[in-house]
């Protein structure tokens, strides 16, 4: 599944979903892209102490992963043992957070 | 610009206490008022993260102005998340050094047990930038440094042994400070197999839930502790935006700030107070504030090398993982423990300390503080 990001095509610079402008160039004219969804686990966490929003959902591994078109994403993992470098993919957007397996 | 020192301060002990945190900010600056003589002062600032929401309870500079009879002189909060006393202590120095003030009472509280640990741990969430995905994900304050330490281990080939280090060191520490949370002997095992909070780091790993308040008198003039500069910083609050996640930009800045302005270098330092809110922040921090180099912060701990007798000892008070961490409070009692130290009155006493460094992080490396301080007359 594809992952929408936001673009200054001024700037030629990617950004997060949640950006409201660009941050080098001040444009609010952000174009939106979709990356492919694929990428590398940079590091992870597994969280065993979650605040009462994810509580249901604990122990839950948190992963920052590289995107192939170079956006640094914070993201949900769901699946098999966890290690960097492993390649992860895309697979839904839960309560505005991203979920990989 | 005048010379700015620090000639009273006041402590209470740390950990859970059933007073209220106006009562435990009257005591720390009853004491520190006492101590320096009890002269003029001219402000009132206070450090404090989030009184709001977890003691039901703002508005702190002027409760502290009429409860200590000050009069009308002006009074503030300051937040800046963990670094809130940091922050606060830096807005008095530099008014002081300025001339503005020639006093400035310098306060730092929090009250963080009473309510449910959901409600606490919602707040110190509150420390993170929740206005974006990262929020949404789960990431938690703990969870931020649970992934920078994962990293750490994978790029430097340290173990979750050298995690548990930290842990022992300042807990072996915090066994001879009276005002410590924690003064139980633990043990290296303990520390491993205790239970995970956000995997490597176990509970031991992470600093606790306190209550406490600190303050410090900043007065112009050289009879004191003597502070020499004062370095701040920024960095992103979202962990998906660092430049590179085992680099705390605003850590380093700080302390660069710092060392430039006061001239001293880190092998000039003979003790240092920073922020362990968790075992792998110290690590990081002991690298950027250039005790060691980028990636052998591990070694050092391997070594010895932040003990007595080692390059030079760190959080010698117990630091935030064994003395304990009210939040807003922490800042000025890492101060405190440095002006100890360079007073020669402190627990774990450092033979012959004439210059030592505090530094205080807020938020996930959102915020930075570093003072550097020389013993009077040195």
């Amino acid at each position: 599944m594809t992952i929408t990001a936001k673009y200054c095509a001024e700037c030629d610079r990617l950004y997060h979903f949640d950006k409201y402008h660009c941050m080098v160039c001040f444009s609010k004219n952000l174009e939106e892209k979709e990356l492919n969804g694929r990428g590398e686990v940079y590091s992870f966490t597994k969280i065993h102490a979650a605040p009462k929003r994810f509580a249901t959902l604990a122990p839950y591994n948190i992963i920052l992963v590289d995107l192939e078109e170079g956006l640094r994403l914070t993201a949900r993992y769901e699946g098999d043992e966890l290690a960097i470098g492993k390649q992860v993919i895309f697979s839904e957007k839960v309560d505005g957070a991203y979920v990989f397996r | 610009m005048r010379d700015v020192s620090v000639t009273g301060r006041g402590i209470t002990k740390f950990g859970k206490n059933t007073e209220s945190i106006k009562n435990m900010l009257v005591e720390a600056c009853r004491e520190a008022l006492i101590e320096a003589g009890r002269p003029k002062v001219d402000a009132v600032f206070v450090g404090n993260f989030a009184s709001g929401s977890l003691a039901n309870q703002e508005i702190l500079g002027s409760m502290l102005t009429n409860e200590l009879g000050l009069g009308s002189i002006p009074s503030m909060k300051v937040e800046g998340a963990c670094a809130s006393g940091g922050l606060a202590f830096r807005q008095a120095y530099q008014l002081v050094k300025a001339g503005e003030y020639d006093s400035v009472l310098v306060a730092g509280a929090e009250k963080m047990t009473g309510p449910e640990t959901e409600t606490i741990t919602n707040a110190i969430n509150h420390a993170m930038d929740n206005d974006s995905s990262e929020g949404a994900s789960g990431l938690t304050f703990p969870g931020f440094f649970g992934v920078l330490a994962n990293r750490y281990m994978y790029e430097y080939g340290a173990e979750r042994r050298h995690l548990a280090m930290v842990s022992l060191k300042n807990r072996e520490y915090a066994m001879n400070n009276p005002m410590a949370q924690f003064q139980k002997a633990t043990s290296l095992e303990e520390i491993m197999n205790a239970r995970p909070i956000t995997e490597p780091l176990g509970l031991f790993d992470c600093s606790p839930i306190s209550d406490g308040a600190a303050a410090v008198l900043l007065e112009k003039g050289k009879d004191g502790v003597q502070v020499l500069s004062s370095g701040q910083a920024s960095g992103t609050p979202l962990m998906q935006e660092a430049d590179d996640l085992l680099h705390m930009p605003a850590t380093y800045e700080s302390g660069k700030s710092a060392y430039e302005a006061s001239g001293i270098s880190p092998e000039d330092i003979d003790v240092v107070e920073l922020h362990d809110c968790f075992s792998m922040t110290e690590i990081i921090a002991i690298e950027e504030l250039g005790f060691f180099d980028k990636g052998k912060g591990w070694v050092a701990l391997e070594n010895d090398q932040t003990k007595h007798g080692g390059t030079v000892p760190v959080n010698t008070s117990g630091g935030l993982l064994s003395k304990g961490h009210p939040i807003g409070a922490t800042g000025i009692a890492q101060i405190i423990q440095i002006v100890d130290q360079l007073n020669g009155r402190a627990v774990n006493q450092v033979e012959n300390a004439t210059h030592g460094l505090a530094q205080n992080l807020g938020g996930t490396g959102a915020y930075s503080t570093v003072h550097i301080f020389r013993k009077k007359g040195a």
